[in-house]
């Protein structure tokens, strides 16, 4: 009887081994893949500073305007941070514009997805991985470096909010790649998405705290909204960990409501695959 | 059998407009009750007319697509059920899409697959070896992927498709515009592939030169039926295709005679040539019979044409030859 | 060729924003009670006429970039949906070198900022004179021309090098 379930055991020990390996290599490739468009990492690294730029200036503006010089608690150098970091976190978890798996429905191509021997889910996730990682060099850092050199930036007193911050940022990109993944996958059941997509890029820029921080609505608004959308844990959360807008322990309770939120969008991805495959008709002879 | 179909089936709904408002829903048949038994190290040849059910086919035993009715059994495995564990044994060409990474170089691609697949790294170079001798690929291995030629791309798929060393090898329309030099190279490396014993090859393909050459058994399905299962001399027999002989006579002949065994099918405008299809006779006697009513200037044997059988097998009502 | 392209982007959603837009600018010039003279009159038509043209060149311009750098599409969004953003606000707002560049540099200052100046007779807290918001409808022709120039020389070059 031990013996079997310890060969079981080590039979499952390695399944998971070669997996995390398999990913490994897919998120090397991940990372590879967006390496090769040097020119538009350029690009688009500019264009998040413009971007930075003005939505700095307008937010400084704002906490200008008021007495404490203080918009919605956040002061001057928190702001700053704030406008910044999300610059870089808004292409490090691809909030917008990702198309890849809706196209492959579309065309058929899906199926060459279908047949590797590993799970969709996880291959797409562990290749999104990947263009995480070559988007923070790229992407994030250049935009933070000149937000820092052009406006100065908070500096964390707490000796774990740097730390925690990482954490928080990557179950940004676990929660904003399951969200992803759901619309695109939206494209098994409707041949046009586009509706699905702009109410998407709508929800996600105006609830996840990237036009504004959500703490300048009303309290009661933006607590439902933390709590009942994944939208905020996407880029307010890490960014008012970052920041240090509340104490540690409300901090840490946005993290956990961020992993929380990684599970459910996670689970429900994972749900949704399985439903397409069970009705999927693959486009395409 | 290492493949097994029994009643496999495969509906769509499609919903058509008819007239402004009102949409209608029908049902096609894709396929529709396919059976079919392949053993292990055959090279199938899988086809049939535009729209007759290929493609569908292959997704089913690939375990993409989930059959509407019929049972079907891949290495012992039930496709949909067992996909990702399918994949594993087998090997995958679509002749319009691609398994490479579009951005990497060719190289990478098949290193990714290695892991992918788990392929122990001497097994891995061993097959990559022999793949790159027997396809040319070294010439072109550095390249993305995104900046091949078609019949490059196609090589590397073929390889691509080996790499974890696949029990079956579906093959899509492999040789879908490739040229002349790139078929012959894909052809003669599917026949050494078969030739080496251990792979069962199920190629689909609208171009009769491949099945000429590579395959023993044909399968020809059409309107998502199975309409002929065997050789490709079963074939020519059940469809009448004769082999025939031409002569061509120093001076015309008052009146072409008739042969038992042989029947005439045709006589040029001088009455010079003559073209006689085999019914029972061989060629033997019937070039003896009319050497002794004329005297001639040359003869030839036309072996019969499979697009000639196929032509007409295709344009044949369903089911009825 | 470039009618066509333009043409086959207009959707019911850009028609209804353009009648939003010029309800909310109509119902601002009446809220704000000025004394309408008849270059007042002028100005309040040229003004959006001119902002629009501008912007059409400034997205024909981005437009044209991606003649020489096809990967690089992203980038004229920095300008035109930046830019979009940009006048969208007082340009006070902004500071230092970025404002150099945006407000004069690429000329986004004068689309709205100081127009809306010369609409209300208010002076501009960044000195300079007043008449620069009468004369400001005059960056739409010269944007209209550096776009044209561009947009050839795109052309040219995508025929030359056929990529
Ligand atoms: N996703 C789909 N939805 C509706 N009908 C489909 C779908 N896929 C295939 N069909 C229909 O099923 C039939 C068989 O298609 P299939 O692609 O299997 O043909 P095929 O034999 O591969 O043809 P070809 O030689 O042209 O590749 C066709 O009538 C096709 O229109
Ligand atoms: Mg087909």
């Amino acid at each position: 009887m031990g013996f079997v379930i310890a060969t079981e055991t080590a039979a499952r020990q390695a399944t998971i081994w070669s997996h995390v390996r398999i990913c490994a290599s897919l998120a090397a490739a991940g990372f590879r893949r967006y390496s090769t468009y040097r020119q538009a990492t350029i690009a688009g690294a500019a264009t998040n500073i413009t971007f930075g730029l003005l939505r700095t200036y307008v937010l400084l503006a704002v906490a200008g305007g008021t007495a404490a010089g203080l918009a919605a608690g956040y002061d001057r150098a928190q702001l700053t941070t704030y406008v910044w970091v999300q610059q870089g976190l808004m292409v490090v978890t691809l909030i917008w514009g990702w198309f890849d798996l809706g196209d492959r429905i579309r065309s058929g191509d899906v199926v060459i997805d279908l047949l590797r021997p590993v799970p969709p889910v996880l291959a797409y996730f562990a290749a999104d991985v990947g263009r995480a990682g070559y988007a923070v060099l790229g992407r994030f850092v250049p935009p933070v470096l000149v937000g820092a050199l052009v406006f100065g930036l908070y500096r964390p007193a707490r000796w774990y909010t740097v730390p925690l911050f990482v954490l928080s940022a990557a179950l940004a990109l676990v929660i904003c790649f399951a969200g992803r993944y759901m619309v695109n996958a939206t494209a098994f059941w409707l041949l046009d998405t586009r509706g699905i997509d702009f109410a998407w890029v709508l929800a996600s820029g105006m609830l996840s705290g990237l036009y504004f921080p959500l703490r300048f609505l009303p309290e009661w608004f933006t607590l439902t909204v933390w709590i009942g959308t994944p939208f905020p844990s996407i880029l307010q959360a890490p960014a008012d960990v970052l920041v240090e807008r509340v104490a540690p322990g409300p901090t840490l309770l946005i993290v956990a409501g961020q992993a929380a939120w990684a599970a459910v969008m996670m689970v429900a991805c994972v749900v949704v695959q399985h439903r397409a495959e069970r009705r999927l008709v693959v486009q395409g002879g | 059998m290492i493949i097994s179909v029994r009643g496999l089936r495969k509906d769509f709904t499609v919903r058509a407009k008819a007239g402004r408002f009102r949409r209608e829903r029908r049902v096609v048949s894709a396929v529709d009750g396919v059976d079919l038994e392949v053993e292990r190290g055959e090279l199938l040849g899988y086809i049939g007319p535009n729209g007759a059910g290929k493609s569908t086919t292959l997704k089913m035993l690939t375990g993409v697509l989930v059959p509407s009715a019929g049972r079907v059994r891949v290495c012992g495995l039930e496709p949909v059920a067992r996909r990702t564990r399918l994949a594993r044994r087998i090997g995958v060409v679509f002749g319009q899409r691609s398994q490479l990474w579009w951005d990497l170089p060719l190289a990478d691609s098949f290193e990714l697959l290695r892991h992918v697949y788990r392929v122990p790294a001497a097994a891995h170079a061993g097959r990559l070896a022999r793949c790159r001798d027997l396809l040319g690929l070294d010439e072109f291995a550095g390249r993305p992927v995104r900046q091949l030629s078609l019949g490059q791309r196609m090589r590397g798929e073929l390889t691509a498709a080996l790499l974890h060393g696949p029990e079956v090898l579906f093959l899509d329309e492999p040789t879908i515009g490739l040229d002349l030099v790139s078929k012959q190279a894909a052809r003669s490396f599917l026949a050494e592939l078969h030739r080496a014993g251990d792979t069962t090859i199920v190629l689909t393909t609208h171009d009769l030169a491949d099945i000429e050459r590579l395959c023993e058994r044909l399968v020809v399905i059409d309107h998502g039926r199975v309409v002929h299962d065997g050789s490709i001399e079963a074939l020519h027999a059940r469809y009448g295709s004769r082999r025939r002989v031409v002569v061509d006579l120093e001076a015309p002949l008052a009146g072409p005679p008739e042969l038992p065994g042989a029947r005439l099918e045709s006589v040029a405008a001088d009455g010079l040539r003559l073209t006689y299809a085999l019914t029972g006779a061989t060629a033997g006697e019937v070039v003896a019979r009319l050497a002794g009513a004329g005297e001639l200037r040359d003869l030839s044997v036309v072996e019969p044409d499979i697009e000639d059988v196929v032509g007409r097998l295709y344009a044949a009502p369903t089911g009825v030859p | 060729m470039l009618p066509q392209l333009v043409l086959s982007d207009l959707q019911l959603r850009k028609v209804s924003r353009i009648v939003l837009g010029a309800a909310v600018y109509v119902g601002a010039l009446v809220a704000a009670d000025l004394p309408w003279t008849p270059a007042r009159v002028a100005l309040a038509v040229v003004a959006p006429v001119a902002g629009t043209v501008f912007f059409t060149a400034l997205f024909l311009v981005g437009a044209s970039l991606t003649f020489w750098w096809i990967e690089a599409a992203e980038l004229p969004n920095s300008f035109t949906y930046g830019g979009r953003d940009f006048t969208t606000y007082p340009v006070t707002v902004y500071g230092g070198w970025f404002r150099g560049l945006f407000a004069y540099g690429l000329g986004f200052a004068f689309v709205a900022y100081y127009p809306a100046l010369a609409l209300l007779g208010r002076a501009d807290p960044l000195g300079l004179p007043a008449w620069v918001g009468w004369l400001s409808p005059l960056v739409a022709p010269v944007a209209a021309g550096a776009a044209a120039v561009v947009w050839r020389f795109g052309i040219r070059h995508y025929r030359s090098t056929g990529s």
